[in-house]
């Protein structure tokens, strides 16, 4: 009665917005919104192709964009086609996916020369699902001409940083134009998705794991470590602010030329090289560091995907779409604006280096960089990532409020194992209760038997 | 609004027409019904089930269990402290601030109906609009109050209005504050539109000095105004959604009733559950409004016996 009523409700919008547009998501974060009508519009040239494509932006935050969708496709509405999807929501969507094995066909070299990390968030039960727009991950961003006049070079553990970063920006505060207004390091600490990537990247660099053998290990001595570095960098060298900062707000402050770190994506290199910010040109990039002598290098792997929702009435024209949006020309396209390619052969290729002298650094960093545990968690991943960056978020506050000695890390921690370990156990969890609905559809004509274990294969077929 | 006149005639309305139009009213209860209602008893529904927003229709009924974890779950009773905290500070300011200005907009002064106006810009822009705004504001590293505070040598270095968590609440009082004292203006000057005229002359003709008149005429006089103004207005505080959402870092430290609601129900898919937190919610209205019907009563009938 609820799905009939809402989809009552988008027929009747569809109607009345033209049911012929082909509706794709975009994040409007950067150039990507310009680079995809850009893209959109030389595939209408390019295949002559009628529809006309209509494109719906997201929330900046990925952990709203997942919310979204999952009012949408549960909702089973027909009104969005292609929906641009982060690494962690391919898997967690999966039931709403359309495979496109039909409408498509996968080069063999192509398929080779995905990256392996890519290829397995592609496929789904042997079945093609999404297709990689960029690869993505965490990086060091880092003012070159700083380091350069305070005589250092790139540090190669959290430890350097901090007292690379602390000796900075004391000097540049002596400058009365910079007075409370010049950091360190500008870090996305607000209690969303980023926090969770950048709790890993911590937690990966002192070489610790979040899950391990099947079970939260987040109260690790070295994730103790890890979330006591986290805080002495938010104490000593950041603002205070960073608790409600997302990449966006950092990349203001970082292209205004107001802090020396800055760990984010790869898409700011481009945009933060463009000869109006203040800091064009004089930016350096680098993995994460290592955290102390024993850890290793990390970055965390992100990543925007497209896909086609199983509801969509234009399968075959959107399977054709994205297929063309994330070509290997487009990808190299796109690379100019720091936009990582997902095929290995593009970081080879003279025209990708050409633009991104950086690109030999990225490789690197993916080839050693941490997922996040959305395979663990699956469909409650964005409830355990909800409980990690609520509490990291809790600590790091608590540390300004009560000084940053007092805080009890270890205990937080092991609180916060607890609960991750609960939602791993959620997964098997089966029906609580008798069915009450059950009984009352058995009343009102039992269509209903079996429904539980032939839906999802239902779904995944995509009939 | 609440005018003493309007309540008499309407009172001797209705008891000489007490047939109830249900023709007239039936277009305006269905849109209600569908619109409203609706929605309203599935989220009572789901509280009572394990739904999650991908099997809403497989979904099976487990009695009250979703109502002990809420019981039992620490982050939820944050959240319902969080909400009284703002309702019980907001509110009573709202009233003083509201009562302030509604005594100066009762004066005859030039402009008068064009202030009247002005004042209420707060409360027309879209609270979703505001928020943005305030959020803008109150950056420390480029809002325009930090830089006037330090420009002003007021603070030596920028507050964290709305990144730390015992500061955030705070942010959120003071921008309700702004934009629902307006409201309370209007409201109340409404009931004082009401107050007799004659006992003012009177007064001013005994010579009686206005600070008088304001606690032996104006207050006793409005005071059902207020109460009733305050209710409507808790009504709308402890369901408080926008301001949170946007002025705070997402933590559940600082998260209020519908906003937790939300995240269960929305990020973590899990309808039951949140539905229940939903239907507490309501409740904890559903008993405010319980009030606000006790004292309106009260007042009718305080009026009938004069």
């Amino acid at each position: 009665m609820g799905k009939w009523l809402v989809c009552l409700i988008s027929a009747c919008c569809i109607v009345g917005a033209k049911a012929d547009n082909l509706r794709i998501t975009c994040r409007a974060k950067g150039i990507e919104l310009k680079l995809l009508k850009e893209g959109i519009d030389e595939w209408i040239k390019n295949t002559g192709n009628q529809h006309r494509v209509e494109i719906i932006t997201l929330p900046h935050a990925s952990n709203e964009c997942y919310a979204l969708y999952r009012q949408w496709l549960s909702a089973g509405s027909f009104d969005v086609d292609i929906l641009q999807m982060d690494t962690v929501f391919v898997g967690a969507f999966s039931d709403y996916l359309l495979p496109l094995d039909s409408y498509v066909s996968l080069d063999d070299d192509d398929k080779d020369d995905y990256f392996d990390v890519v290829e397995d968030c592609m496929f789904h039960d042997d079945h093609l699902v999404a297709f990689p727009i960029y690869t993505d991950v965490e990086l060091m961003f880092y003012r070159k001409d700083l380091l350069q006049k305070y005589g250092y070079d790139e540090p190669e553990t959290w430890q350097e940083l901090c007292a690379m970063a602390k000796h900075i920006q004391d000097e540049e505060r002596k400058n009365p134009a910079n007075r409370n207004r010049f950091f360190g390091i500008i870090f996305q600490a607000k209690a969303f998705e980023m926090l969770t990537c950048n709790f890993i990247g911590f937690v990966d660099s002192f070489g610790g794991k979040v899950i391990d053998d099947g079970h939260a290990d987040v109260d690790s001595d070295q994730c103790v470590e890890a979330v006591q570095c986290m805080i002495k960098c938010l104490n000593e060298i950041s603002s205070r602010s960073v608790l409600n900062y997302s990449e966006e707000d950092c990349r203001g402050i970082f292209q205004r030329g107001n802090a020396v770190f800055m760990p984010n994506w790869p898409y700011v290199w481009a945009l933060a090289n463009d000869p109006s910010t203040d800091v064009a040109n004089k930016i350096g990039v680098m993995p994460l560091p290592a955290g102390g002598k024993d850890g290793k290098r990390s970055g965390v792997l992100g990543g925007w995907y497209f896909v086609v929702s199983k509801y969509s009435k234009h399968a075959r024209v959107a399977a054709d779409l994205i297929q063309y949006l994330t070509s290997k020309e487009q990808q190299k396209k796109r690379s100019q604006y720091g936009y990582a390619p997902a095929f290995k052969s593009l970081y080879k290729d003279p025209f990708v280096l050409k633009h991104n002298e950086y690109f030999s650094i990225l490789y690197e960093a993916l080839d050693h960089a941490v997922a996040r545990p959305s395979n663990e968690f699956r469909e409650n991943y964005s409830r355990a990532s909800s409980e990690i960056f609520n509490s990291i978020n809790t600590i790091l506050a608590e540390s300004i409020e009560q000084g940053s000695t007092e805080v009890n890390v270890k205990k937080r921690l092991v609180r916060l194992k607890k609960k991750l370990d609960r939602i791993l156990k959620m997964r098997g969890k089966s029906k609580k209760g008798g069915g009450f609905l059950a009984w009352l559809k058995s009343i009102f004509g039992g269509s209903s038997e079996d429904k539980n274990s032939d839906n999802r294969s239902a779904l995944v077929n995509g009939d | 609004m609440f005018s003493i006149d309007n309540l008499r005639i309407r009172k001797q309305k209705v008891s000489a027409a007490s047939f109830p139009h249900w023709e007239f009213l039936a277009p305006c209860l269905f849109i209600l019904a569908v619109c409203a209602g609706w929605p309203l008893l599935r989220t009572i529904f789901f509280s009572f089930t394990d739904a999650t927003l991908s099997n809403l229709s497989d979904a099976s009924f487990i009695g009250l269990d979703n109502f002990v974890d809420l019981a039992r779950d620490q982050e939820w009773w944050q959240a319902v402290f969080n909400t009284f905290v703002i309702a019980l500070v907001s509110v009573p300011l709202e009233t003083f601030l509201g009562l302030i200005i509604a005594l100066i907009l009762h004066k005859n002064f030039r402009g008068r109906s064009w202030m009247r106006a002005i004042v209420l810009i707060p409360w027309t822009i879209p609270t979703i609009v505001s928020a943005r705004m305030w959020a803008w504001m109150l950056n420390d590293a480029y809002g325009i109050i930090n830089d006037l505070l330090l420009r002003m040598s007021i603070i030596d270095e920028p507050i964290p209005w709305i990144a730390s968590n015992s500061l955030s609440i705070v942010s959120i009082i003071l921008v309700d504050v702004w934009k629902t004292t307006p409201y309370m203006a209007l409201l109340l000057l409404a009931g004082l539109q009401a107050v007799p005229q004659d006992c003012f002359e009177a007064a001013d003709v005994d010579g009686i000095p206005m600070r008088r008149q304001l606690t032996t005429i104006v207050l006793p006089l409005l005071k059902p105004t207020i109460i009733v103004a305050m209710i409507f207005r808790a009504l709308d505080a402890f369901r408080i959604f926008d301001l949170v959402y946007i002025l705070s870092s997402g933590n559940s430290a600082n998260a209020t009733m519908s906003v937790f609601a939300r995240r269960h129900l929305v990020d973590y898919a899990d309808v039951g559950f949140g539905s229940a937190a939903a239907t507490t919610l309501l409740f904890f209205v559903a008993f405010l409004g319980v009030l606000y019907a006790i004292f309106y009563h009260a007042k009718i009938k305080k009026i009938g016996l004069d």
